[in-house]
């Protein structure tokens, strides 16, 4: 049943959504179905919201960061191109994108302001709610990546994660952590390819 | 390291410089050519391994309000150039963001829909009063249509009767004028020389059309008989006292009879006081009686 016959936030058409893939979810969005975007949400918010906080350390700009990512797919929807990404790489670069210039701008305050940095929470303080759990298919993808993730040689994950997380170029990983800028593209090269082959089976999954 | 950069390291690279948007003009950046199909593939490969990254993380559910407030924003008008989400930020921020600001851009669509339900309800209200109130008018107008039509069914009964009535005084109109009706007397019957009480002063005539069948009686003076008692007019007939029917009297009116029928014979004509009404023969005191002959008849 098309999702659009149905009235508009009715359990009948909600449930016809829930089956939707990703991209006609977007196509959906694309035309101002609201329900499409809560689908959306739902289904990769808890991912954009931890992101945002691992990059900007604190839970309130992550959910402004949150909102404003999916603010722009509700407005740009129709920008979405399959051939180039899938939806959650789409999604987790637009929020990855919208939390590192929110952190660099905090950065630029902070410098001006001389301000000590608020304290990044904990990682036991990143809370996980049953709802979370409940979502297996995202929880079986985090133990996956986690554990490809964590299997990288250190120097190789760290590199990464500072382009990754930090935002930072390879001159700047480089400098930040004293190594020859050779070094630096060697290791994220040899990162990113041990992450490709390990992720092959989620990357086949996400095309 | 530029010189040992296979197909699959600048794949790699181009992708990390396009998705992570990262591309830096230092002396010695890589040079990126324009990606073979296969160089596509694999940075396309790369591309995704990137976005998988953040499902490192263990997943943060947003607050339920966070949903509500982006559900809102939908609704809201869409932004200029201006950014979008100033309604997005959490609680411990402005008082923008607060639910009962009546400021916030999601409480406007609330206020409107409450006016209008209030509106709807008031023409409501409005319209049902005005439908009872004709309601009451409908219902006033039909009693006053069924009070005339019980009226119009008085008269027009009241009609047909005096219509008979009017047929049976032109019918007798018409005998008593006619040049060969006969006319017979007739005068009230003394006892033993005195008037009775009741029909001292009584008198009344016959009249007999020219075909000795159709007759018309008038009668004045009489009493009312009184006590279930009847006035009785009888025929003095070949076959004996033959009955022309019973009437009533009072004083001040006349009292008639008529018929089209007369008995063969007639020689006189008799008025009795009878106690029960159709006595087969006259059996009660003689009241009026005819002064002229009948002999014609």
């Amino acid at each position: 049943m098309d999702p659009t016959s149905s009235q508009p936030g009715s359990p009948a058409a909600l449930s016809a959504l829930s089956a939707l893939s990703d991209t006609a979810l977007v196509q959906r969005v694309a035309e101002r179905q609201p329900d499409a975007l809560a689908e959306l949400y739902d289904r990769f918010a808890p991912v954009l919201l931890a992101l945002a906080r691992r990059i900007l350390g604190n839970h309130a700009d992550a959910e402004e960061v949150l909102q404003e990512v999916f603010i722009q797919v509700w407005n740009r929807g129709e920008r979405y191109d399959p051939a180039r990404s899938s939806v959650s790489t789409w999604l987790v670069l637009i929020g990855r994108s919208r939390a590192i210039d929110r952190l660099r701008s905090r950065r630029v305050v902070e410098r001006t302001r001389e301000a000590a940095t608020e304290a990044a929470p904990a990682a036991g303080a990143l809370h996980t709610s049953p709802e979370a759990l409940e979502n297996v298919w995202n929880q079986e993808r985090h133990e996956r990546v986690r554990r490809e993730l964590a299997v990288l040689p250190p120097e190789q994950r760290e590199v990464l994660e500072m382009a990754f997380y930090e935002g930072l170029t390879q001159s700047e990983i480089a400098a930040k952590a004293g190594l020859p800028l050779g070094t630096v593209k060697t290791r994220t090269l040899l990162a990113m390819k041990k992450l490709r082959h390990a992720l092959r089976e989620e990357i086949r999954q996400l095309l | 390291m530029s010189e040992e950069l296979t197909p699959e390291d600048r794949a790699g690279l181009a992708a990390l410089v396009e998705a992570l948007g990262t591309r830096e003009a230092e002396p010695g950046a890589v040079a990126m050519p324009a990606p073979a199909a296969e160089e596509e593939t694999l940075g396309r490969l790369y591309h995704e391994a990137l976005g998988l990254i953040a499902y490192a993380l263990p997943p943060t559910p947003p607050p339920p309000a966070a949903r509500l407030r982006l559900m809102a924003a939908l609704v809201a008008p869409a932004p200029t150039s201006a950014p979008a989400p100033s309604l997005a930020r959490p609680a411990r921020h402005s008082r923008s963001s607060s639910p009962s600001s009546p400021s916030s851009p999601s409480r406007w669509p609330l206020s409107l829909a409450a006016a209008l339900i209030l509106a709807l309800l008031g023409v409501c209200g409005w319209l049902y009063r005005g439908l009872a109130e004709k309601g009451d008018a409908i219902a006033h107008l039909a009693a006053e249509r069924n009070s005339a039509l019980q009226h119009a069914g008085e008269v027009e009964a009241r009609l047909r009767q005096l219509n008979t009535q009017v047929s049976s005084l032109r019918a007798g109109v018409a005998m008593v004028t006619s040049p060969a009706v006969e006319v017979c007397t007739l005068r009230a019957v003394t006892q033993a020389g005195a008037p009775d009480a009741k029909v001292s002063d009584a008198r009344g005539m016959l009249f007999v059309a020219a075909d000795h069948q159709h007759w018309y009686m008038s009668v004045r003076g009489l009493r009312p008989a009184g006590d279930g008692r009847v006035y009785q007019l009888w025929f003095v007939a070949d076959q004996g006292m033959v009955s022309g029917g019973t009437f009533a009297a009072n004083r001040e009116d006349s009292s008639e009879l008529s018929s089209e029928h007369m008995p063969a014979g007639t020689r006189g004509v008799k008025i009795t006081l009878e106690n029960s009404p159709g006595a087969p023969a006259p059996n009660g005191p003689d009241v009026l009686r005819n002064a002229d002959s009948l002999h014609s008849i």
